[in-house]
């Protein structure tokens, strides 16, 4: 008895430890090199800079917004551009805008759908859910609500009365990187990885190897789906993998992973394509480019539309390099960005270039149909 | 406590005091422990050259009396003089210096270096930093003589038995020319022969001028050694007499507040067919590879008691659990009424009509659980107590109602959890379990350890009662006397074998010594059955 | 205790909880206030999150549903002297094969025998998850501690390969399975609501558990045993028997909190469902409080649910840092386990 006891003291001391450190280490994933700025390039624009705490004069405190992201605010990715896209929206629209951040670092699948109903419970009517995980969880919730609107990063097949998915196309200027890496690889092996496959990320993962195989079908591509987006070591572990098998080239898309990918490529002086948002300042030495999906002005302009008409339209809201809408005077859609640095010092030969700038023309103009696939291909 | 000077001076006067005058003064001496008074306004003196005895019941407050003499405990009140000076002992250490030393009733030796190293621990026989070896040896040797203490001083602590570990632990007192030495439960350890040896030793020792003060629970034992006698009873003085003037009898009324009878009254009873046989039974112990029991026989029949006597650890333990389906017998049998309960299940060993009473209390009771659910702890799962699988509670209140005034537990109630019982009571209870349903058939081991005179006394007059009531009883007790005033037939056990089988009638204690000891093996065909 | 009135002692007993969680929220306002945001705000916030209305009711039950399961499964363990920490790998199993069981059904179960089919292939998946480490224990002597322990891991691995491999949804794009037939969920009490019957029935099966434990023979047997191996033992109880039955029930219970899982809250297999203290820690904490009383483990699993949900609202309605909101539910947490001891302390200063 007095042994029993001992033990279950100890159990409980363990597990309050361990509560205890689970609340230091839901600290964010670290950050790229904080010296690094990011680099202008012919498309990018230079990073907002929105203060939070700014406290806006509530011009439309009735509309009220809710941002869910799954990882943190900080991570120079998926989270934190559309953080500060919704944040500009709020303090230009002077609406009601609150926002739940690190939902899978802090927490699991199984919070998704209490986080959306205590944003519904308390009077929000637009749910921004980005990510497609969340996608059980909002369907769900517009069964449940009809007179909310719910938009996530989804699929034609989720439109519904009162869900709008919205997805920007990456696979163009994924495919431009896919040429970008059959050209820079002396090993004839690049490799490419992602977290899960779902519609954002498939279009890029395949369009990125159309593009590897239309420069030389020889070239061998290792790709693989992560499963995971925020932990650093396993997308470090796996670049590593595929340098060891011969990459020399690694496009990663994603957060957290990419973080640990471009690690990975740093130490062992091979070649890194970032994707999600701008990348490059995280190791701007090895990082020949990145491909955005522009998501801080899709977010802001999603918004933007819910507070001008007071609601979404039922349908599947798509962006890719042909989307003219503007905000503020700044294209809304997916872009490919260079790494103006290594393209000036000439790392980036200038054919090479010239070869993609072309293909870009060819998109735009119509000339290149690039595939598109939002779910992979049977045989893979 | 006092500076080297005043030691010094108390010590000269310590030996250079007369034989028969009065050394130590202990003075209204109070102490308490959270909920206990262990001692209550004690007054205690000791004489150059006697053996004073110390004698009560377990919890009387000997044990922390004297502690309080050598520095352990700090008294609450009161005073302590030696020599006619008021001293101030803060720690064993002042004791020490002062020429008084206490041997322990747990030895505090130790175990794994050598008898001399031991005895030389903590004094300053050294030759720069090292021990002088020489000299201690001499030295040693010398004290063994004069006293009878042999032993060998290079041999290790672990290796001797319990009574050599004593001498030692005198030895040692010896060794640092002691005056005064106490002596807590020294016999409970040993066995008869080594107990001749020791009190042999402690003549010897006041013959040189050496006070002795002896503590005892033991009414026999403190007659036969001491000068005079202090009896304490919770925590007072009840009573100072001369040995001489004192008898059994008288102690036992001062000692436990009413007379006690020591020599229960045994009727004849008529042996009847045989209950319990065990053949060849082989056990094994703890270690790997090394068996508890070589090969045990021994029959127990109705209307009698079987006494099984022993040092512990020769295997007892391993017996009472093979018996009880508790152990898996290597090789052998069990046969209750005729029937092979080898390797049953201990339910179905009860169901035979087995009772049983463990040495350790907490395999007779399970104390955080309530007096009347321990008394069913045995029947619960028939009815009147469980009907199916629904257990009827009210039923087993019913029950332990009856039975603990029938039996005189006193609690709280008979919901209070065992726990909250003494440990006098909880003997009561574990009796009235086991003898409610009358059985054929019971295992007593150690039943009357650490019980008090009281409880003790019930449980052997219990035992006696089944006896009468021809049921077979197998006593396997550490206690000699009680094996010896108990059975009809009595085993030694040694090393995992019987060493003999006598009638209790003709059993001789130093022969059950020797026995006990391995210095003496009956031929089986001689032994009494 | 037994001197001391029923009620009498449950009042300390929640008066001493009350004034654990007074102080740690104290301790918490520190870090909240640090963080820069108003305290009494983040603390009306739990309230308001977790019971002030049906809807934040609803999610508490949603919560406390499996929590309750895993904590009652600990309780009966604990009850017997087993130290069953593995509910949560246990829970996962309950989870596959729920979830496996409804979606390989051949034929049109209806819901009265589909949802009872489901219960008991779950707790069966569980009770073996649970009898090995029972086993191990009981025939080498290998501490249950370390085994379920670690035997907490391996479930995680088959749901992953379940939702990726043989079972992995038709759209092939999460990991997860395809949605279970309706006829294998549980009801939702009430529209929009997402609280379903899965409670009724943890709530059915912590009592069950009392009146095994404390009206039966059997119960009895359990609580010997729990009570005192040794003793038990002696007595003629078949303890390695009853150990061995207080871990297949114990880990049956917590497949169950699996089951009400997939049936009831998500209609399918996903990966991950549970984090870092899952329902299966969690569970052990709540046991723990309630003393191992089947009942108790239940209200407190209710009582840790409000806590974590409580909380997380914290996040969102007073603008706390996710980070600061682990460390205040953590504070929480330790509060209501140390609970205990206040309540030793508050009995002796008072004698209740
Ligand atoms: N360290 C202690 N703390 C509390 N109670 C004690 C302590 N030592 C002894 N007692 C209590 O004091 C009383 C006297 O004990 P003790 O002197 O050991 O008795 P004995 O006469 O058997 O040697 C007993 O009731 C015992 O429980
Ligand atoms: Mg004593």
């Amino acid at each position: 008895m007095v042994a029993a006891k001992k033990t279950s003291l100890g159990i409980l001391l363990l597990v309050a430890a361990s509560l205890l450190l689970v609340g230091c280490i839901g600290q964010p994933p670290a950050t790229p090199t904080p010296t690094a700025t990011p680099t202008p390039t012919p498309t990018a624009t230079p990073t907002p800079t929105v203060s939070p705490t700014a406290t806006p004069t509530p011009k439309h405190p009735e509309v009220k917004v809710a941002l869910i992201l799954p990882g943190s605010i900080t991570d120079m990715g998926w989270d934190q551009e559309p953080y500060e896209g919704f944040m500009r929206a709020k303090e230009d629209f002077g609406i009601t805008a609150e926002f739940t951040e690190g939902t899978d670092i802090t927490g699991t699948p199984e919070d998704y759908p209490r986080i959306i109903r205590d944003y519904i419970r308390r009077g929000f009517k637009l749910v921004i859910a980005h990510g497609f995980q969340y996608r059980d969880a909002v369907l769900e919730a517009a069964k449940d609500y009809p007179d909310v609107w719910f938009t996530f990063d989804g699929a034609p097949t989720d439109v519904g009365p009162n869900t709008a998915p919205w997805i920007s196309l990456g696979h163009e200027p994924s495919y431009m990187a896919g040429i970008l890496a059959a050209k820079m690889t002396k090993s004839k092996v690049v490799g490419v990885f992602n977290g899960m496959p779902v519609p954002i990320e498939v279009p890029c993962m395949e369009a990125f190897k159309a593009g590897v195989h239309s420069v030389d079908p020889n070239i061998k591509i290792l790709s693989t789906y992560i499963g995971l987006w925020h932990d650093v070591q396993k997308g470090y572990e796996t670049a590593s993998s595929m340098i060891d098998a011969g990459a020399d080239v690694v496009y990663g898309i994603g957060d957290g992973i990419n973080i640990g990918g471009q690690k990975a490529c740093k130490e062992r002086g091979v070649w890194f394509i970032g994707g999600t948002g701008n990348q490059i300042p995280g190791a701007p030495d090895i990082t020949l480019a990145s491909v955005s999906w522009g998501l801080d002005r899709i977010i802001y302009y999603i918004t933007k539309v819910y507070t001008e008409q007071g609601k979404l339209e039922s349908k599947f809201y798509q962006f890719s390099m042909h989307t003219t809408l503007e905000v503020k005077g700044e294209r809304v859609g997916p872009y490919f960005i260079w790494n103006d640095d290594l393209v000036k010092k000439g790392v980036i030969p200038k054919d090479v270039v010239d070869l993609i700038e072309s293909t870009k023309e060819d998109i735009l103009t119509g000339i290149l149909n690039v595939p598109l696939y939002l779910s992979p291909p049977a045989e893979s | 406590m006092v500076d080297k000077g005043v030691k010094q001076r108390i010590r000269r006067k310590l030996e250079e005091a007369e034989i028969g005058s009065t050394i130590l003064e202990m003075k209204n001496i109070t102490k308490t422990f959270p909920g206990v008074v262990a001692d209550n306004h004690v007054n205690f003196d000791l004489r150059k050259g006697e053996i004073h005895g110390l004698l009560g019941e377990n919890g009387a407050g000997k044990t922390v009396l004297m502690s309080i003499l050598y520095g352990l405990y700090k008294p609450d009140e009161g005073e302590i003089w030696v020599c006619g000076e008021k001293v101030n002992m803060k720690s064993p250490r002042d004791a020490i210096e002062l020429g008084i030393t206490m041997v322990h009733q747990r030895f505090a030796l130790v175990k794994n270096i050598t008898v001399l190293e031991n005895i030389v621990l903590g004094t300053k026989t050294l030759k720069g930093v090292f021990i002088d070896e020489k000299t201690a040896e001499e030295k040693i040797r010398r004290l063994s003589d004069k006293f009878g203490l042999e032993i060998d001083p290079h041999s290790l602590v672990m290796d001797l038995s319990m009574g050599e570990r004593q001498k030692v632990e005198i030895l040692k007192a010896l060794y640092r020319d002691s005056d005064i030495l106490i002596l807590d439960e020294p016999t409970t350890m040993i066995t008869p022969q080594e107990e001749e040896a020791l009190f042999e030793t402690l003549q010897k020792m006041v013959k040189e001028g050496l006070s002795i003060i002896f503590i005892s629970h033991k009414i026999p034992v403190v007659l036969r050694v001491t000068n005079r006698i202090t009896v304490l009873r919770n925590g007072r003085v009840v009573a100072q007499v001369y040995t001489h003037e004192t008898d059994e009898k008288d102690l036992a009324v001062k000692m436990v507040g009413r007379e006690v009878l020591y020599r229960l009254p045994k009727v004849e009873v008529l042996r009847g067919k045989e209950v319990l046989r065990v053949e060849d039974l082989w056990a094994p112990g703890e270690e790997k590879g090394v068996f508890s029991l070589h090969g045990v026989s021994f029959t127990v029949h109705e209307g009698e008691i079987f006494g099984v006597a022993g040092v512990a650890g020769n295997g007892q333990k391993e017996l009472v659990e093979c018996i009880m389906g508790l152990r898996k017998p290597f090789k052998g049998k069990i046969y209750i009424n005729g029937k092979d309960y080898t390797n049953k299940f201990t339910r179905e060993i009860f169901d035979a009509g087995v009772a049983w009473i463990p040495d350790e209390k907490d395999r007779g009771v399970i104390l955080d659980l309530s007096v009347a659910e321990n008394m069913v702890m045995k029947t619960f799962y028939k009815p009147p107590y469980s009907k199916g699988l629904v257990f009827h509670e009210e039923e087993c209140l019913r029950f332990a109602d009856k039975v603990v005034r029938e039996y005189d537990v006193k609690t709280a109630g008979v919901k209070a959890p065992v726990k909250t019982l003494s440990g006098g009571n909880i003997q009561r209870l574990i009796i009235a379990r086991e003898f409610a349903a009358n059985p054929k058939l019971l295992i007593a081991f150690n039943p009357t350890k650490g019980l008090d005179v009281n409880a003790t006394e019930f449980t052997r007059r219990k035992i006696l009662e089944l006896r009468e009531n021809k049921s077979a009883v197998l006593l396997v007790s550490m206690d000699l006397d009680e094996v010896m005033m108990l059975s009809d037939r009595i085993a030694v056990m040694y090393q995992g074998e019987i060493a003999g089988v006598v009638e209790a009638a003709r059993a001789e204690r130093s022969e059950l010594g020797l026995m006990m000891t391995g210095a003496k093996k009956l031929d089986s065909s001689l032994w009494a059955s | 205790m037994h001197m001391v009135s029923r009620y009498r002692y449950i009042f300390w007993r929640f008066f001493a909880v009350t004034i654990s969680l007074l102080i740690a929220l104290a301790i918490a306002s520190v870090f909240v206030i640090v963080a820069g945001s108003n305290p009494l705000l983040a603390f009306y916030s739990i309230f308001e999150g977790s019971l002030s209305n049906w809807e934040s009711f609803s999610e508490t039950l949603v919560k406390a549903t499996p929590l309750i399961f895993t904590s009652v499964a600990c309780a009966v363990a604990f009850k017997s002297n087993m130290f069953n920490i593995g509910a949560e790998g246990q829970m996962y199993i309950g989870q596959a094969v729920t979830a496996v069981a409804a979606l390989t059904m051949p034929i049109n179960l209806p819901s009265y025998l589909f949802i009872p089919y489901l219960m008991v292939v779950s707790f069966i998946g569980g009770a073996i998850w649970a009898a090995i480490p029972g086993y191990l224990k009981l025939r080498f002597g290998i501490s249950e501690v370390v085994t379920t322990m670690l035997m907490n891991y391996i479930p995680i691995y088959l749901v992953d390969y379940i939702v990726f491999g043989p079972f992995y949804e038709k759209a092939r794009r999460h990991p997860q399975t395809d949605p279970i037939p309706e006829a294998a969920r549980l009801l939702k009490i009430h529209h929009p609501y997402r609280a379903h019957i899965g409670i009724f029935i943890a709530i059915a099966v912590s009592v069950a558990v009392y009146v095994f434990l404390w009206k039966t023979s059997k119960g009895f047997e359990f609580r010997a045993t729990g009570a005192s191996t040794t003793g038990a033992r002696s007595m003629g109880i078949n303890v390695n028997r009853r150990l061995m039955q207080a871990m297949i029930i114990s880990g049956g219970i917590a497949g169950l909190a699996g089951f009400s899982i997939v049936s009831g809250t998500y209609h399918k297999l996903k990966l991950g469902t549970t984090g870092i203290l899952g329902h299966g820690f969690a569970g052990i904490l709540a046991a723990l409080v309630a003393n191992n009383h089947p009942l108790g483990a239940a209200a407190s699993g209710f009582i840790f649910s409000v806590l974590m949900v409580g909380s997380e609202t914290m996040q969102r309605a007073a603008g706390v840092p996710f980070p600061i909101v682990s460390i205040v539910e953590a504070l929480l947490v330790l509060a209501v386990l140390l609970s205990g001891r206040m309540f030793g302390f508050l009995s002796r200063k008072v004698r209740i």
